[in-house]
């Protein structure tokens, strides 16, 4: 069995992974990256509609196009790169990590002394949201309909219903409409749509497509491909209401219900997790409760925009760096959320941190907001919103030097 | 009961309704207000020692839908003749098939669905049950205890996994304790391998996961698990490769008779002739034997849902634990439990509900916040959250809640191994065996001496899992062949080899639900969300058809090229 041995591993080259091999390979580590795939760029690849890069390029770039650009500055250093490799599993070593990866190649431990986690996140499926009924095909995630349309060039269906609102779900709503699939509707349980306005605009409005507001899939019928689904309207608790079914008939469900972080490989290693989050605690560049052991982009929280899983990514590779370099991490302290949020990331800050941004949603919209974070009763940080929405993430700048006080969140409607 | 007191009975749930003796058979006709009134009746009449009960009670307006058949339409099979004609092909049926593989006789296996194993040998829990619950004298009972012995060597032979993991019968009251004796008692006559009683203390220490109020268990260490359609799979899968025929997308239509003696066979895919029926049939079994001129048994489907947890869960237990099924006797039923499946996942169930429905496997969410709410009780840990998918099936029960397994009654060359409801896996390799031995009977009777078949091997080729293997032997693996290495299934990391080798082996189905029975591939956490497309094309490139022509159960993937759709609405 071959062995390799490297000063930071990352598993996972979608926009993530690839942001944190080029700054872990600036400040001077040997870099490997591993990706199952054929092809660098994750899920980007799949993602062919425009408003990647907004932020961080100031252009419209297609998913392929970030993805390109990202790959073309990773092939221009020292990295190697691992297509077709699968991390099997992880085991920790006295010096670091051993990664064991199946590719065609053979089976191989890759060693590293840093190894940052970069494996994006999986969509919940039909069955996780209890739609039941009958099990016949046509029933899609999102973003397998996605990869089926804009990689392999087959049509999921000629009818379909979406179910959430999410801007995924809004931009199959398009895609399936511009490739001559009819879309009835995108249904939506909350009474509000998940996705960003934007979205709602270019991608129903412009297509006439509905939305429909508080209002679920409870089953399917069908026997051989999906005849119709069963709507129903739901209550403030996304409960369906009895008594106010209705028939859709269409050939294709498409579900966009939310993504789950990708963390399976390193559960087993006793890593610390966050319930909000369901994925690992991590400080503010991104490494979680095992020293060396980081864990970034979308398996650490699922961010709405490419350009601040990059940023965030670019931190986290500069540290994984130092770290596999025996740099100490320094004493944490706890980032306590306020009920008013979903989840706040980092939950922990090593110190002393200077400037760092928090990322967060609120759990419902709120308006006129105030947020303030302190420390031993000093305001660090406080900012105004005139909304916030669950849809989308927002973050707070905090500086943080001295104190070992845990940081607290406090925020009120004005 | 006597026969007037059954007619009285009958009378007095529904005025509407008759009963009376026909050649044996207590025959119940007439009209009901409800379905319940349909089963009360029903299993009164079998409370009457008679040679079968046939219910055709209805109530009005209460009609089942018709059965599921293959839209294929052709003359395949017109004409043809065999030795043996199995109808169905659940692991009844292939366990038939694979022991009438041992002579040279033509076997053909007529199968509705577009594969085997899909009906209630697919959607059930896996248990190979030791048969603590089983009255004594039945043909349930007999055959379970011979079925369960013959896993150990079926599984050796043919690389299904199989393991002998235990179970628990959790007492939940102290009383419980006082049924001891009884059970002492049922094992002179039901031998039960290895039993063991443990005490709250004990049982704590072994599966922590118990509420810890719970009064003790026994422990049956022959129970044991496997992957039912796996087991379905590698049987035809033998049968096949020792010269079996497989007509799948058959359904049988009808039968023609003359002096007791079915004559020819009708399916959607032609008529034919056999010297001898076999009728698996499962939940439709009564209608083959109707369609035979030999029905004596009534089946009353009963529904069990289950939910399957991701392997997260699989900590809660590695064994099965069950509560002593005490409410569920009436019900016929297990009672149910935590069952920790062969490949680490937990199944939370079954139910059992009695439905008009022969082959409804729709879900509700109901039955399943049922399951969970029970079997918390036994099991505090449970929780809902770690629900990766649910699944029913249909168990075919009698009203005499038995098996049959006989030459006909009024017909002379069928054999009925119906009404085979749970325990039916883990009987059903016992129950082969005498099925065997009659279509033998019937075939000499007709001066047929079947001989046995030289070149019977009764092992299947071996499947290469390479996630098994330590890591030099996988290593080594993939350096002979680099397929091994892809993954293309990344949560129950399934390499492109072994989807090739699901598609290239015996009696192998181009169809994506066929390859994920097959192979376990798209059968994680996200359920294919990755790697359908992935898989669909594999299936494509080796079948030779483009991508939207895959199959995805009983209807398509997807339904056309996107350049298609493009250009009809261009059209428009
Ligand atoms: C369908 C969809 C549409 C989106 N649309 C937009 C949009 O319009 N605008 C926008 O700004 N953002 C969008 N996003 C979000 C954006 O694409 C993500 O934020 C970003 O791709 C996340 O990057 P990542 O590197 O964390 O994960 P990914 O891009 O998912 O990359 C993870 C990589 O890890 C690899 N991997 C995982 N496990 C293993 C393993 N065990 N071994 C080896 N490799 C492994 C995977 O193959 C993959 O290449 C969308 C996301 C999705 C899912
Ligand atoms: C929820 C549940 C849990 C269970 N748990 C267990 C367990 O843990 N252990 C155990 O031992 N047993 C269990 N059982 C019982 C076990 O699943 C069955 O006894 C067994 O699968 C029956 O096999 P079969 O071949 O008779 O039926 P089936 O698998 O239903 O096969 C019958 C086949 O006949 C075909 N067919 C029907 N009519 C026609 C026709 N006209 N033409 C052509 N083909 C036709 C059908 O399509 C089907 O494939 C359980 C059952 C259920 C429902």
């Amino acid at each position: 069995m071959r062995t390799r041995s490297f000063d930071v591993a990352v598993i996972g080259s979608g926009p993530a992974g690839m942001a944190a091999a080029i700054s872990a390979s600036d400040e001077g580590s040997s870099v490997v990256i591993i990706d199952r795939e054929g092809r660098s760029g994750g899920v980007l690849k799949q993602c062919v509609h425009d408003g990647f890069g907004l932020e961080r390029f100031h252009k419209r770039l297609s998913g392929p196009w970030y993805a390109q650009i990202e790959s073309d500055e990773v092939s221009r250093r020292p990295i190697e790169v691992h297509q077709d490799t699968f991390a099997s599993r992880i085991e920790k070593t006295p010096s670091g990590f051993s990664i064991f990866c199946s590719s065609p190649r053979g089976f191989e431990r890759i060693d590293c002394a840093a190894l940052i986690m970069a494996t994006g996140c999986r969509e919940r499926t039909s069955k996780q949201i209890a739609i039941h009924g009958t099990r016949p095909a046509g029933i899609f995630n999102a973003g397998t309909a996605q990869n089926m349309v804009n990689i392999h060039g087959i049509l999921p269906g000629r009818k379909a219903v979406i179910l959430g609102s999410g801007d995924i779900g809004l931009i199959m709503a398009r895609r399936l409409s511009l490739e001559g699939c009819q879309v009835i509707g995108v249904y939506e349980a909350k009474s509000e749509p998940s996705g960003l306005a934007r979205n709602i605009h270019q991608c129903l409005d412009d297509y006439h497509i509905p939305l429909y507001l508080g209002t679920t899939v409870t089953r399917c019928i069908g026997i051989e491909r999906l005849e119709a689904v069963e709507v129903a309207k739901t209550d403030s608790s996304m409960h369906p209401i009895a008594g106010t079914e209705q028939i859709v008939s269409c050939d294709t469900l498409v579900i966009s219900v939310g993504l789950i972080a990708e963390n399976e490989l390193i559960k087993p290693l006793g890593v610390k997790m966050d319930k909000a989050t369901s994925a690992p605690v991590t400080d503010q560049y991104s490494m979680t409760s095992i020293n060396g052991l980081f864990c970034t982009g979308n398996c650490r929280v699922v961010f709405d925009l490419v350009d601040t899983v990059s940023k965030t990514s670019m931190i986290c590779g500069r540290r994984a760096s130092q770290i596999a370099r025996k740099a100490s991490a320094g004493p944490a302290v706890q980032v306590v959320s306020c009920t008013d949020l979903a989840f706040v990331c980092p939950q922990v800050i090593r110190m002393p941190a200077g400037k760092v941004q928090l990322h967060f949603r609120p759990k419902k919209v709120l308006r006129d907001y105030m947020l303030t974070a302190s420390q031993d009763g000093k305001i660090i940080g406080q900012k105004y919103y005139s909304v916030l929405r669950p849809a989308q993430m927002e973050d707070i700048e905090i500086s943080a030097d001295e104190s070992q006080a845990e940081i607290r969140l406090e925020g009120e409607s004005r | 009961m006597t026969f007037r007191a059954l007619e009285r009975r009958i009378k007095s749930i529904s005025p509407e309704a008759s009963a009376s003796i026909i050649d044996g058979c207590v025959v119940l006709k007439g009209k009901c207000k409800s379905y319940s009134q349909v089963l009360e009746c029903g299993r009164l009449a079998a409370r009457l020692h008679s040679d079968g009960v046939v219910n055709d009670l209805y109530v009005e307006g209460l009609e089942s839908k018709p059965m599921y058949i293959s839209s294929i339409k052709d003359e395949e099979l017109e004409a043809k003749s065999f030795d043996v004609c199995i109808i169905g092909a659940g692991v009844v049926g292939c366990a038939i098939a694979r022991e009438m593989s041992r002579y040279k006789l033509s076997t053909i296996v007529v199968e509705k669905e577009y594969d085997v194993g899909l009906r209630a040998s697919s959607r059930n829990d896996g248990m190979i049950h030791p048969g603590i619950d089983l009255r004594p004298g039945q043909r349930k009972t007999y055959y379970n205890a011979r079925g369960n012995r013959l896993y150990d060597q079926l599984s050796k032979d043919l690389g299904f996994d199989f393991v002998r993991n235990g179970s628990y019968v959790v007492f939940d009251k102290a009383w419980n304790w006082l049924l001891l004796p009884a059970f002492i008692f049922r094992r002179i006559f039901n031998p039960i391998d290895g039993i063991r009683f443990y005490s709250r203390k004990k049982l704590a220490k072994l599966q922590g996961s118990v509420a810890s109020w719970q009064k003790g268990a026994m422990y049956l260490p022959s129970s044991g698990i496997v992957c039912p359609y796996q087991v379905t799979i590698s049987l035809a899968e033998n049968a096949y490769s020792n010269g079996v025929r497989f007509s799948l997308d058959t359904a049988v239509l009808g039968m023609q008779s003359k002096d007791g003696e079915i004559t020819s066979i009708s399916t959607n895919r032609g008529t034919f002739k056999a010297c001898v029926v076999i009728n698996a049939a499962g939940v439709y079994s009564d209608i083959i034997a109707q369609m035979a001129g030999d029905r004596f048994f009534t089946i009353h489907p009963r529904k069990g849902t289950e939910a399957i947890l991701d392997k997260e869960a699989g900590y809660l237990t590695s064994s099965v634990v069950a509560k002593i099924p005490l409410g569920d006797v009436k019900n016929h039923t297990k009672g149910g439990g935590l069952v920790r499946t062969i490949d680490g996942n937990l199944l939370v169930g079954p139910s059992a509900e009695e439905t008009i429905e022969r082959e409804d496997d729709s879900t509700s969410s109901s039955i399943i916040a049922s399951l969970f709410e029970k079997h918390s009780r036994t099991v505090p840990a449970l929780t809902q959250r770690l629900d990766i998918t649910y699944f029913s099936g249909t168990r075919a029960s009698t009203y005499e809640e038995d098996f049959i397994v006989r030459k006909g009654r009024r017909v002379s060359n069928i054999v009925h191994a119906a009404g085979i409801q749970s325990p039916g896996l883990t009987a059903s390799p016992a129950i082969a065996i005498d099925v065997c031995r009659l279509a033998l009977e019937i075939l000499r009777a007709q001066g047929i001496n079947a001989r046995p078949n030289d070149s019977f091997n009764p092992k299947n080729p071996q499947r290469i899992r390479p996630s098994r293997l330590d890591d030099e032997q996988r290593d080594a693996l993939i350096q002979k062949d680099p397929a091994y290495g892809r993954i293309v299934c990344r949560c129950e990391e399934i390499s492109e080899g072994e989807i090739r080798d699901a598609l290239t082996r015996p009696l192998s189905v181009m169809n994506m639900d066929s390859v994920k029975r097959r192979c376990r591939v798209t059968m994680g956490r996200c359920q294919g969300g990755f790697c359908t497309p992935a898989a669909a094309q594999l299936i494509s490139k080796q079948a030779g058809i483009p991508m939207s022509k895959v199959r995805k159960a009983r209807g398509y993937l997807a339904l056309c090229p996107v350049k298609e759709a493009q250009d009809e609405n261009q059209e428009l």
